[in-house]
This record gives structure tokens, sequence and C-alpha cells, in this order.
């Protein structure tokens, strides 16, 4: 156009597509991409230094950060960036991310198929002459000629490439071709782009059904599906609020221990989901996978069967007490409608070093208590007992008859594994697909002199300019050793 | 086995860092008899620390990846194992040592404070997929850290290069254009290792926590890093980024997977990921 034209005419008011496509336009730039994922670190990474919700051990502790920063928390708390990962600002660059992404790759599919001539196949090798003028490019001298030669080598020299597990596309003069390596290797873009929405979709798919919860059954004891038998309850679904039937009775569970590190955890269990009913175990890093529903052991601890006889020997009370004494910690149970706290200590392998009770393991090989009974403050009863010893105070007398285990199961139903799955594979994939197996194209023209024959061969490769050059120094030498050798009467190619 | 195992573990020390004295010197005072020296040590330090790696994982029964000692041991592997195989390819990329080395020689050394030890095998830690997952992490790290030295060498002889001064070390070194490209080919090859790794890292994480991902300091620095060479990448094939300036990347693009391993600690108390495991 013009440029006085231009600046006589004001300029004509853009219609409101005019406008749209000037902003899907910018908005696909490879610029907006790098600033939107530059965004995203930052967010991430700011994750680590503004205090998170998730990481305080405490409401309390939380509580106390906020009161010791009193503006900060207003302007942290104000934005939720303590909880940056689904804060709104997080949000709004993930949602611009899978945007620039659709808009990027919708642009792109043509090119790709182009690229890997699944589309247009016949433009690719128009004007392959073009060769000729290429520095890089190779030139073969066959000697001496023959009616149709270019022909000839031309077929040869394509089953040459095809030999090496190129894809020969020919034009239709016959005399030219292109050899393409990895030719569907741009459609890893693709696949390895659009692998982000399954992740994406398996992820929300996550977000929105999941359930978790806990269970804490002794052996023996029986889940009946009842959600008020959960000990804790830490997410709700969003959506499919109803929850499969099932049932679990923890049969057994045996812990190994080497020193204080847990070694080993079976946990078995038999299962009722709807109407199939099966035994199982479960170990840590091994959950029970039933439809959309995992069951994985936590944690375990002990729940001695402790038993108060009253006056004249009757039992006056008794039961499974779940206690937190496994490692050494101490715990306390409370008979119901008695006045007495049982405050415990465990020793599940108990022997004495230098005068000292310890435990040499956590395995149960000689298990000691050490029991103190209070009423209010006063202390009653003190003393070290092994299951079957009783220890006595006033008319009463306290013993434990039998140690279970009680186990805190991690129920968690969940849906989007299949997206994530697969999106993990098509994602690897497609990566593989794009970033090892990258494409090269030779393009080989072959003229027809008075007397000789002449190839012109030359190409490019994907990222690594030099590597392919001295691949192609390789191929064209290959090709004239074949081609020659095929001329003197041998099967070279 | 046990009592050769430290006498070799503190000989592999000595001997790397002899080699990053060397290499240190060689590339500062441009010595290239030092530099030539430099496989002499390097490759018994190597077969002392194959010995160790094999020892380890002999006598445990398991991939030596429990704690700091063995992460350093089988990380430092692998990555010795590619600066070597780069150097019998061709003598002159033994330039990319000068980050390799030292970097092991650091994570060796503070494993071997931390718990030189075999510590009995958690059970959290009995899982196939962790076993994907921490090979992937120390190949991907070991591609990084060359990729980085590569940027480091490109710096070097392109700077000498600018200058039109000659001398016996650079002008050994490929032509720049071959470093790039080598530069890049780890790049690659780490970023791929890393996908897998966070992959196979969440779904051990669904088997153990019973959640792919929870946003853990560790997990989000992964996650960092692997996005920072997804980043670069982009800079190089969408943006036409190259030369000096991608170099650059790579130098710095490594502390995101440095930080992620050792630093993580310094932000934040909280992590579900203990690398010294007392779980
Ligand atoms: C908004 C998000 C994104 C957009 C629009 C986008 C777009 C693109 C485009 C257009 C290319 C060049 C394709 C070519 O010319 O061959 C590319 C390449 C690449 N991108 Fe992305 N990308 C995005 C996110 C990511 C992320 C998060 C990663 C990984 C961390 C990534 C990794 C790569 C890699 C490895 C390549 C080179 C291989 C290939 O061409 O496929 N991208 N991307």
């Amino acid at each position: 156009m013009n440029s006085e034209l231009e600046k006589g005419t004001p300029a004509a008011p853009r219609s409101f597509r005019e406008v749209a496509e000037g902003i899907y336009r910018s908005f696909r730039r490879p610029r907006v991409t790098v600033i939107i994922i530059s965004a995203l670190l930052a967010l991430f990474l700011s994750g680590l230094l503004i205090p998170q919700k998730t990481l305080f051990t405490s409401r309390e502790q939380f509580e106390q950060w906020n009161a010791d920063h009193p503006l900060l928390s207003l302007v942290i708390t104000g934005l939720k960036l303590n909880e940056i990962y689904v804060a709104p600002v997080t949000v709004v660059f993930l949602a611009l991310f899978f945007l620039n992404l659709l808009a990027v790759l919708a642009h792109r599919v043509p090119h790709v198929l182009r690229r890997a001539y699944v589309i247009d196949r016949r433009s690719a090798v128009e004007g392959l002459e073009k060769v000729k003028n290429d520095p890089q490019a190779h030139t073969i001298v066959l000697r001496g000629t023959t009616q149709g030669a270019a022909g000839v080598a031309a077929g040869q020299a394509a089953s040459f490439f095809r030999k090496r597990f190129w894809s020969v596309m020919t034009a239709d003069d016959g005399r030219s071709f292109i050899a393409v390596r990895n030719r569907l290797s741009p459609l890893g873009f693709l696949l390895f782009h659009v692998s982000f929405f399954l992740c994406l979709a398996g992820g929300l798919l996550v977000m929105y059904t999941r359930f978790s919860g806990n269970l804490l059954l002794t052996e023996g004891e029986e889940f009946q599906s009842n959600i008020a038998q959960f000990r804790k309850i830490s997410r709700e679904p969003k959506i499919f609020h109803a929850l499969p039937e099932l049932r679990i009775a923890l049969r057994k569970v045996f812990p190994t221990y080497e020193g204080s590190t847990g070694t080993d955890l079976k946990v078995s269990m038999q299962i009722q989901y709807f109407k199939e009913a099966f035994e199982a175990v479960s170990r840590i890093n091994e959950p029970i996978r039933k439809g959309a529903i995992s069951i994985l052991p936590e944690n375990i601890g002990i729940s001695p069967l402790f038993v108060l006889h009253g006056p004249g020997g009757a039992e006056a009370s008794g039961g499974y007490f779940i206690l937190n004494v496994l490692k050494g910690e101490e715990d306390s149970f409370q008979f119901p409608d008695l006045p007495y706290t049982v405050f415990v200590r465990f020793y599940p392998d108990f022997t004495e070093e230098a005068g000292k009770p310890v435990s040499r393991s956590l395995d149960i090989r000689n298990p000691v208590f050490h029991i103190r009974v209070q009423e209010g403050e006063r202390t009653l009863a003190e003393g070290y007992r092994r299951p079957g010893e009783g220890i006595r105070f006033g008319a009463h007398e306290l013993s434990c008859s039998e140690i279970r285990y009680w186990v805190d199961l991690l129920v968690v139903r969940e849906y989007g594994d299949t997206p994530i799955a697969v999106g993990f594979i098509l994602g690897a994939v497609g990566l593989i697909m794009r970033l090892i197996f990258y494409q090269k194209t030779v393009r080989v023209h072959i003229e027809e002199l008075d007397d000789a024959t002449v190839l012109y061969v030359g190409g490019n490769g994907e990222y690594y300019q030099h590597t392919f050059r001295e691949e192609l120094e390789r191929l064209a030498a290959a090709l004239t050793n074949a081609l020659q050798q095929t001329r003197e009467g041998g099967t070279a190619l | 086995m046990s009592w050769i195992e430290p006498i070799l573990a503190w000989g592999i020390i000595y001997l790397y860092a002899i080699c990053s004295i060397l290499l240190l010197t060689a590339f500062v005072f441009e010595k290239d008899r030092l530099l030539r020296l430099v496989p002499y040590i390097l490759v018994p330090a190597f077969v002392a620390h194959t010995a160790v790696f094999v020892a380890r994982w002999v006598r445990t029964g398991y991939f030596p990846a429990n704690g700091e000692f063995e992460n350093a041991i089988s990380g430092g592997w692998f990555t010795i194992l590619l600066t070597l195989g780069l150097f019998f390819r061709k003598k002159e990329l033994s330039g990319v040592s000068l980050i390799t080395v030292p970097v092991t020689l650091l994570f060796l050394g503070y494993g071997i404070m931390k718990n030189p030890a075999a510590l009995p095998h958690a059970a959290t830690l009995k899982s196939s997929w962790l076993v994907i997952h921490v090979l992937f992490a120390q190949l991907a790290f070991g591609a990084y850290l060359i990729a980085s030295g590569f940027g480091v060498v490109y710096l070097l002889k392109e700077s000498k290069t600018r200058t039109g001064g000659t001398s016996p070390i650079y002008d050994k070194l490929p032509q720049l254009t071959v470093i790039e490209e080598l530069m890049f080919k780890f790049v690659i090859y780490g970023f791929i290792a890393d996908a897998i790794m966070i992959a196979a890292g969440t779904i051990w994480a669904k088997d153990l926590w019973g959640s792919y991902w929870s946003w853990d300091p560790v997990e989000v620095w992964s996650l960092a890093s692997w996005l920072i060479y997804g980043l670069s990448i982009h800079l190089k094939v969408q943006m036409g980024w190259r030369g000096r300036r991608l170099a650059w990347v790579y130098v710095f693009a490594v502390l995101g997977i440095i930080i992620t391993y050792w630093g993580v600690d310094l932000f934040v108390k909280n992590t579900q990921h203990v690398f010294g495991v007392q779980s």
C-alpha cells in the first residue's frame, strides 16, 4: 500500500471479526507461551516462599503466623496466596496456558500434517531442482550416460534410501525425489502437547470425584459401609457423592521391623465390594484396588484388651483400646462410667540398658507395659507389667489379656486414572518420537548431461545442522559407492 | 566386603578431588598437559566407584538409592559414566568433566558425611515405581549436568574465540556448533528422562500416599525444573535462541535440579520426600 495514501486516509473501522482475529493471532505468538509458562513457574515457586496452609502442622500454628504478620497475612489471605496452587491467579494462568495451547495446536494441525507429509504430499516434491543451488548439497557425477539414465539412477538412489528406512516420495518427472527419515516425527508434537489436556482432564476428574477418609480398624473389626465409622474424612467429592458399597473385615496385621524402621507391613482383609467378596492383602506401596477405590495402610498401632476386675474378681469393665504407643509415646484411655484414667507406655521388645527400660526393636517379642492409673490428679498405681500380669489399686485389678494391632486405612475413591495414564503414555511416545526420532529430509535431483548423469543431494535435519551435514556426507559417499558398484554389475544397493 | 567399602569410597573422593583440581587448573591456566592427565585418574576412580556401587547393590539386595550416600553413589556413577563415554568418543570432549566431576565430588562428600552406612530398607521404599523414579532422576540429573558442562565449555571457548586469542586447550575443543549440538542433545536426553521420572513419581505417590500429586515442595521443584527445561526448548525451537544465550540458560538451569535435591530444606521444613529416609 502507498504510504502517502495510508497517511491521508483515516484508518477504516475494523470489524469485530478483524479485532478478534487480531487478538487470536497475537495470542498464538511463541512469546505469549513463554510468558505464560514463566508466570506459572513463578507462581509455583512462590508457593515455596509464601507459607502455605497445607504446610502448617496445626491450625494454631497457622493462626499464630497470621497474628505475627498482620499486614502480610491480610494480603496473602486476601489473594489466597497461601493456597497458591489453587489460588485464583494460578487458575487464571492455568486457564490461559490451556487456551494458548489449544489456540496454537488448532492453528498448527495443518502445518504439522504437512510436515509429516500426511497432506499436500505433491507440493512437497515440487521444485526439487532447486537443490542444485544449495551450497551444502553434494554432487555425484556418474560418467557416461545412456538414454533414460536419470530415471534409472533415480530409481536406484530411491531404493538405496528405502533400504535404510527412509520414506521416499518421487516427483512426477521421475528424476527427483525426497527421502524422509522419521517422517511422522512431527506428529509427536501433537501427541505430547495434547497429552497435557488428558492430564488436565484426569486431574479435574480426580479433583471433583475424590473422596478420602481414614478408617481405624482393630484386627477382627469390620467396616460396614457406614460413613460414620470414618475417623477422619479429608476430602469429600464435589460430584458423584454416593460411594460404592464396601465392607472391610480386618483380619491380621503383620509388621516387620529392623530396629525402628518398618521394613514390611502386610494387612490382610476380607473385602466385599457390592456383591463380590474376596480376600486381599495390602502392603505399603501396594494398595488394594477395586473399581475406583483404593485402600492402603497408613499407620499401625496396638489395641490391647484391658480388663478391669472389681471386688471379688468380677469383671467390672474391659475392651480393646486403640493406643498410639508403638514408638515409645505415652497414651491413655478410660473405662466408660469409671473415674480412672490409665496412662500407658509400651515396650514391644523390653530390656534394660543401664538400669533404664528400653525396647530393642518395634517387634512384639517381649511386650511390657508401663501402666499408671490415675483418678484425677491422684496416682493410684504404677508399674511395669507383662500381658497377663495384673496391677492392683484398691479393690480393683487391671490387666492386659491380649494385644492386637490396629491399622489406619486410607480409603480413596476417585476417577481419572485412565486419562492420566493415557496422557502419560501419549506424552512419552510423543516426546520420544519428536526429540529422539527427529525428522531428516534429503532432496535428490538428477540431471542427464551429454556424457554424465549428475545427482545433486542436499537436505536438512531438525535441531542439529552440524550432525546432519556429517550424516549427509556419509550418505552421499555411500550412495556414490552403491551407484558405482551397480554400474559395475554388483548389487550394492 | 563392608570394610573395604569406606576405603574405596574415600579413595574415589580423593581421586575425584585430584581430577577436579587438575581440571580447574588446566582450564584456568590453559594447560593442555594437565587435561591429558585427567583420564588416568578418572578411569581408576570410576572403576572403584563401580565397585562400591555394585558391592552396595549386592550386599543390600536393592538398587542403591537409600539415603544421601547411596544416591550420590548411583547418581554420580551415571554422571561419570556419561562423562567417560564422551571422553572415549572424542578426547577433546573431556571439557565437560570440568562441571561433572566437581559436582559429583560434592554430592559424594555430602553423602559420606551424612550416612555412608547401609540403612534398613524401609517398607516405603519397596516399590518398582520408586526404582524407575530414582533411576530416571539420576539419568536426568547426569544428562543435565553434562549439558551445563557443555554450556560452560561453550562460553569459555566462545569468549576466547571472540577476543581472537588462541590457546592449546580451547583450540582443541570441538567447534562451537558441535559443542552447542552436544549440549542440546544432553538436554533432550535429560528432559525425557525427567518426564519419565515425574510420571513414575506420581504413580508411586498414588500407591504410597494415595494421591498422584500433593504439591509437596519437592514435587513443585521438580515440576518447575522440568518446566524450565521445557521453556528452554521452546526458546530454541520456537524463538531461535542459540549460542551464548542458550549456553547461559543451560549453565543455570541445572540449579533447579540441585535445589530440588538439596535446597528444599532451605525453604520449607515440611516435605514428604525425605531423601535421608527415616520414615
Ligand atoms: C501453552 C503451552 C504450550 C504451547 C502453546 C506450546 C507450543 C509449542 C510449539 C508451537 C512448539 C514447536 C513445534 C515445532 O515447531 O516443532 C513446541 C515445541 C515443544 N514444546 Fe511446547 N508448548 C506449550 C507448552 C509446553 C510445555 C509445558 C512443555 C514441557 C515442559 C513443552 C515442551 C515442548 C517441547 C519439548 C518442544 C519441542 C518438540 C516439539 O516440537 O514438539 N511445551 N511447543
